[in-house]
């Protein structure tokens, strides 16, 4: 029952479609998935309250906002009945962050590759460095790139990219691409599988969430086969 | 003789499910475990660099709705005519003035003016 945390200080770095994208894959893998949406917009506890109105059912379970003091309990209580627990934490540096961390299996830390975006992603690894000098153990984690362009690179992304390549940060191989099915499935509260042909590059974005969701698991794996060695 | 007219492509069938599944296997892994002490470390770290609490405070105390009779009476100043005069003089003297104002604890220069005059049984 890994516990996977999504943080970047940054608003609208692709965290929530990030973990939603690996929620509805996990799931439809058949494991029991829950979902710590701690993002004061609630942005998946509402996908989930208006898939309940209109009678579709809700794939994972979700605890939304949850107390900053009550985050390390919240997951202990759901460590007990789910076999994964994602974090889907603010977007502003907060207390949240810390407490979450320290009981994460892995933390994942999507950024577009963007100045501002990097520089925040580069506050959230910071943390993640102090906390496992703090706790005497490593917190494993993880870079991804989201909202990428599949057929651009621009010159500020490549030297971001670069930048983190030259720090030896551990970066996901697979990186979330830009594509219409992401906005849509929290427009019309629908799953990939559930969209149409309506949405397009549908079957790209299929792939790219698989790619991404089985990326992380091989991440877990790793972590795992480091516990196991230690 | 094709001309470069290439065979045209079957349509994608966007909603079929995809066949891939994820392998979970061996992913036995438990929450890591946190003592009361280490998560009070953590946090103070996260403080430091700037993740510091973000929720609201307390809701403030209730306004004391009572009704005003039930309350301790407030003072009421009795209306009385008013009138303003300009004073300028000297800087020294003045600032003599707001001082000795401030001194007695007059909460307005006419109160210290009305001390003086008093004194000299005016």
């Amino acid at each position: 029952m890994p516990v996977i945390s999504f943080a970047n200080p940054k608003g609208g770095s692709g965290k929530t479609t990030l973990a939603m994208v690996l929620a509805l894959e996990i799931a439809k893998g058949g494991a029991q998935v829950a979902v710590i949406d701690a993002d004061p917009n609630a942005i998946i506890e509402k996908w989930a309250a208006a898939r309940t109105k209109e009678g579709r059912a809700v794939p994972f379970t979700i605890v939304a906002r949850p107390k900053e003091a009550d985050m390390v309990t919240t997951i202990a209580n759901l460590s007990k009945t789910h076999q994964f627990i994602l974090v889907d934490l603010e977007g502003t540096a907060s207390r949240m962050v810390s407490r979450a961390f320290a009981r994460s299996n892995l933390v994942l830390i999507p950024l577009n590759l963007s100045p501002i975006d990097a520089s925040l992603a580069a506050e959230a690894v910071r943390l993640v460095h102090e906390e496992s000098e703090t706790l005497e153990r490593p917190i494993p984690y993880r870079l991804v790139y989201s909202r990428t362009n599949a057929a651009i690179a621009t010159k500020s992304s490549r030297r971001i990219s670069e930048a983190i390549e030259k720090a030896e940060l551990p970066i996901l191989p697979e990186s979330l691409v830009e594509r219409a099915a992401y906005r849509d499935i929290f427009d019309f509260s629908k799953t990939l599988d559930e969209l149409d042909s309506q949405t397009s590059g549908l079957p790209q974005a299929k792939e790219n969430s698989f790619r991404v969701a089985q990326a992380v698991i091989e991440a877990l794996k790793e972590v795992a086969g480091k516990d196991k060695a230690a | 003789m094709s001309y470069g007219f290439d065979k045209a492509k079957k349509p994608i069938d966007v909603t079929a499910p995809i066949e891939k599944k994820l392998d979970m296997t061996g992913l036995d892994m438990t929450p890591p475990a946190i003592t009361p002490e280490q998560e009070a470390a953590v946090v103070a770290k996260g403080d430091a660099l700037g993740f510091g609490p973000r929720e609201p405070v307390a809701a403030p105390v209730a306004l004391d709705t009572r009704p005003r009779q039930l309350t301790t009476p407030t003072r009421k100043r009795k209306a009385v005519p008013t009138k303003s005069i300009l004073v300028k003089g000297p800087e020294a003297v003045m600032e003599r003035f707001v001082a000795y104002t401030n001194d007695i604890g007059a909460g307005a220069y006419w109160e210290a003016l009305d001390v003086l005059l008093k004194a000299k049984q005016w």
